[in-house]
């Protein structure tokens, strides 16, 4: 068992079919439950993973239901910049908002260009967790998600996987 | 990665599911594949390895299918499980009514998961008023961890009564993950055993009436069933004023909303667990409790609307709830606190709009709907359900009705212009692989007997892309992995009585377009019929592709963005005024070379 404490966030992953929406789902599951948290969380399926809009949500903490109602989100992770006004709507007033974004701004990082230079823009969403995960207000640590990510990565891509992670985490403390 | 479940694990409503079927003894599990059901039954192929099961496990070819496969397995005394979306229990309908005449020996679970939205489907209705239509019982559940906590219920209640079940999850438990307990695991030791009963298996009509009788009794017996009754989240709240009754993941809405604003002490709430049947002493005395009722549920008002006193219950059916679309917290929320008199903070409103859904980039569907548009441009394009749905970007699907009817609906406008003596303009139907073996097949059997004239594209991609890439019929690969004799298409539409049929690629924009014409002309030939073309390129999700060519755009890009407007492949991307070509998404099709009106796209 992780030394972390127990939490209550609500956290939004968006971005569009393909871009790795649910792997990012299932990754904050897991590190919810590998501290013993309660979790529901809710994924897009279906015609809209052609590339469309998507968006996760994940509820850690004493919840039953499994969507997030409007201005109670915590923290949003955009995969894709353009997706983030259509899930505002679900922020807090004072809401962390982590996005891949090729605009320097508060809490954005070029995520999709950093995975193209460690070999694939299908790790875009793990840099973009890394780089979250640096941060103060994050529900978990770095080395706790890449415990997690070591136990629910497919061998293949699991070193790839990890590098993604760590360029993350290292530029948002470098 | 083949795991059993050891004590906790976070599921996916679907595996949930499927992990309460392996768990309570059942040997044979089927099903057609549909959004939001499909994970059940490779949840359930993947469970049985890691469990080391003997079992059953099919993708059956349709729903119906799936359904009289799985009922014979009952009707032998053993545990079946059938699973698929809600329009699809529509395809099995037939054989659901009359079985739940004739009943089961062994437990018998259908799931039919709806989809209020809706968000992958042609309806959202909803399945609880099919199993009151067919008379069998169903349960609701709210979470993941209920749906797999009713299996075990559910086959208990189907064998006590010998009747069939139904677990109707929603889009947001299916979908839904959660922390899910496992069970005891309860391993098969039946054999399959079929008592001859002709009275009953192979009833006619007047031995009908006194099943219709049985199954009555069966119902009443049902309703009353202690650990099913409709219950108060908190015993003695009965003393409220004002009652929620709610059901499925509405309730879990409900519950999250009072506990999180203290309104649990102010307000009974009643939870459903089983919406259908009933019992007649709830329904009436309900109302005589409380002075005011809130009835929460989705998509329709089956449990309001059996409530006999309704003066005082507002919900869907009285439209206090809103009487189509999601229950979303959202949607809930100012309805519950207008029940309560209490004045709620405005919700912030969600921005409309988003991304619509395309097909992939280098998507052959793309490729032949492009080359219908072109070598076809007035002709009525009636399309069908999967994927290629999406053509109606490219403006080349004119209908979507359901499973299958692209080509009945094709012979229909044949025939309708046709006895009307209107100009006859060319008809092309399209349909996938899959959903041609689904309900296709008698259809064009029905198209060719009946003398209809029209072309008939089979986007043949050799997979069912929609739902996850599931094997079909034609693939030559079964729900387990080993394989099957392949079904020739071909072969079969020259059974049908087909005589022309052409095989093309279906990057090969010049051979489709050309075809097409061809094609056109055979139609209205003295001779002519139906003509069918195969157009052929497995799926790029799933299938080992390798970039062979790559292509780019030359300085001649005028930037008019036709290629995005009509081919909207998403490797092209528009910036500066001129068309670039994302090397990363592009699977290098060559297709887009045909596109560009000033051949500015190229193959390097
Ligand atoms: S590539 Fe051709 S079709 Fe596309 S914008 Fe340029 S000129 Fe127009
Ligand atoms: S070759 Fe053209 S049509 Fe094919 S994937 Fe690439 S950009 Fe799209």
């Amino acid at each position: 068992m992780s030394t972390q404490k127990q939490i209550d966030t609500q956290i939004v992953i968006c971005g569009r079919g393909g871009q790795g929406v649910l792997f990012l789902t299932r990754l904050l599951d897991e590190s919810a439950i590998m501290i013993g948290s309660k979790v529901i969380s809710s994924e897009t399926h279906g015609m809209a993973m052609r590339g469309g809009s998507v968006a996760s949500s994940v509820r850690i903490g004493n919840y039953e239901s499994p969507l997030i109602p409007s201005g109670e989100a915590d923290i949003l992770i955009a995969v894709n910049e353009h997706e983030v006004p259509f899930n505002m709507h679900l922020m807090k007033k004072d809401a962390l908002v982590f996005v891949n974004s090729s605009i320097r701004r508060h809490n954005a990082i070029h995520a999709e260009k950093i995975a193209r230079l460690l070999g694939s823009p299908m790790v875009t969403n793990l840099v973009l967790l890394g780089f979250a995960s640096a941060h103060a207000g994050f529900p978990f640590q770095y080395a706790h998600i890449n415990k997690v990510l070591q136990k629910i990565s497919p061998s293949k891509a699991l070193e790839l996987n990890l590098r993604a992670l760590t360029e993350g985490y290292n530029l948002a403390t470098a | 990665m083949l795991q059993k479940i050891k004590k906790e694990a976070i599921l996916m409503g679907n595996e949930a599911i499927a992990l309460g079927i392996i768990e309570n003894g059942c040997n044979m599990a089927s099903s057609y594949p549909g959004t939001p059901a499909s994970e059940i039954l490779s949840s359930i192929a993947h469970y049985r390895d890691a469990y080391g099961l003997k079992m059953h496990v099919e993708w059956s070819v349709n729903e119906k299918a799936a359904f009289e496969v799985a009922l014979a397995n009952s009707y032998s005394g053993c545990r079946s499980a059938v699973s698929m979306k809600q329009v699809g229990l529509n395809v099995a309908l037939d054989s659901l009514m009359s079985s739940a005449y004739t009943g089961v020996v062994g437990g018998f679970l259908l799931v039919s998961a709806d989809d209020p939205g809706p968000h992958s489907s042609q309806t959202e209705q909803d399945s609880r008023f099919i199993a009151m239509l067919a008379k069998i019982p169903v349960l609701d559940p709210c979470s993941p961890r209920e749906a797999h906590d009713f299996i075990a219920t559910a086959y208990e209640l189907s064998e006590k009564y010998e009747i069939p079940v139904l677990l109707r999850p929603t889009t947001r438990v299916c979908h839904a993950r959660q922390n899910v307990a496992s069970g005891k695991l309860l391993k098969n030791k039946r054999k399959a055993m079929f008592s001859k009963d002709p009275a009953r298996w192979a009833a006619t009509p007047k031995f009908r009436l006194t099943l219709h009788k049985d199954l009555n009794k069966k119902l009443s017996l049902i309703a009353s069933e202690k650990k099913l009754q409709p219950f108060f989240y908190k015993s003695g709240t009965s003393n409220q004023n004002n009652c929620i009754i709610a059901s499925g993941v509405a309730y879990s809405y409900v519950l999250d909303f009072l506990t999180e604003h203290h309104l649990l002490d102010k307000v009974a709430l009643c939870k459903v667990p089983m919406p259908y049947p009933l019992p007649d002493s709830f329904l009436k005395s309900i109302t005589t409790k409380f002075h005011k009722i809130l009835v929460i549920e989705e998509t329709y008002p089956v449990i309001e609307l059996q409530i006999h006193d309704r003066r005082n219950v507002t919900g869907r059916l009285s439209g206090h709830v809103p009487n189509a679309g999601e229950i979303t917290p959202d949607i809930i929320y100012p309805v519950v606190n207008k029940f309560l008199n209490i004045h709620g903070k405005p919700l912030k409103q969600a921005k409309a709009g988003g991304q619509r859904p395309s097909l992939c980039a280098g998507c052959p569907h793309r490729a032949t709907y492009f080359s219908i548009k072109k070598a076809l441009p007035k002709a009525i394009y009636a399309g069908d359900i999967g994927c290629y749905t999406l053509g109606i970007n490219l403006g080349a699907v004119d209908t979507c009705l359901c499973m299958g009817a692209s080509i009945n609906q094709a012979a229909g406008f044949f025939h309708s212009f046709k006895s009307t003596g209107s100009e006859a303009k060319p008809i092309v139907a399209s349909i996938g692989d899959s959903t041609f073996i689904h309900s296709g097949i008698t259809a064009l059997i029905n198209a060719v007997y009946n003398g209809a004239r029209f072309i008939l594209v089979i986007l043949d991609n050799s997979t069912t892309a929609m739902t996850g890439n599931q094997p079909t019929a034609a693939t030559g690969v079964r729900a387990d992995g080993t394989s099957s004799s392949g079904l020739q298409l071909d072969k079969l539409l020259e059974g049908c009585g087909v005589t022309y049929i052409k095989t093309i690629d279906s990057y090969d924009v010049q051979g489709i377009t050309s075809t097409l014409k061809d094609a056109d002309t055979y139609t209205r030939s003295q001779n002519g019929g139906i003509a069918v073309i195969i157009s052929k390129h497995p799926c790029l999700i799933g299938s080992k592709h390798k970039k062979t060519i790559t292509v780019t755009v030359g300085e001649n890009c005028t930037g008019c963005r036709y290629c995005i407007t009509n081919f909207e492949c998403p490797a092209l991307v528009h910036e500066n005024k001129k068309v670039f070509i994302n090397p990363v998404l592009c699977s290098g099709c060559g297709v887009c070379v045909h596109v560009c009106p000033v051949h500015a796209i190229k193959v390097q």
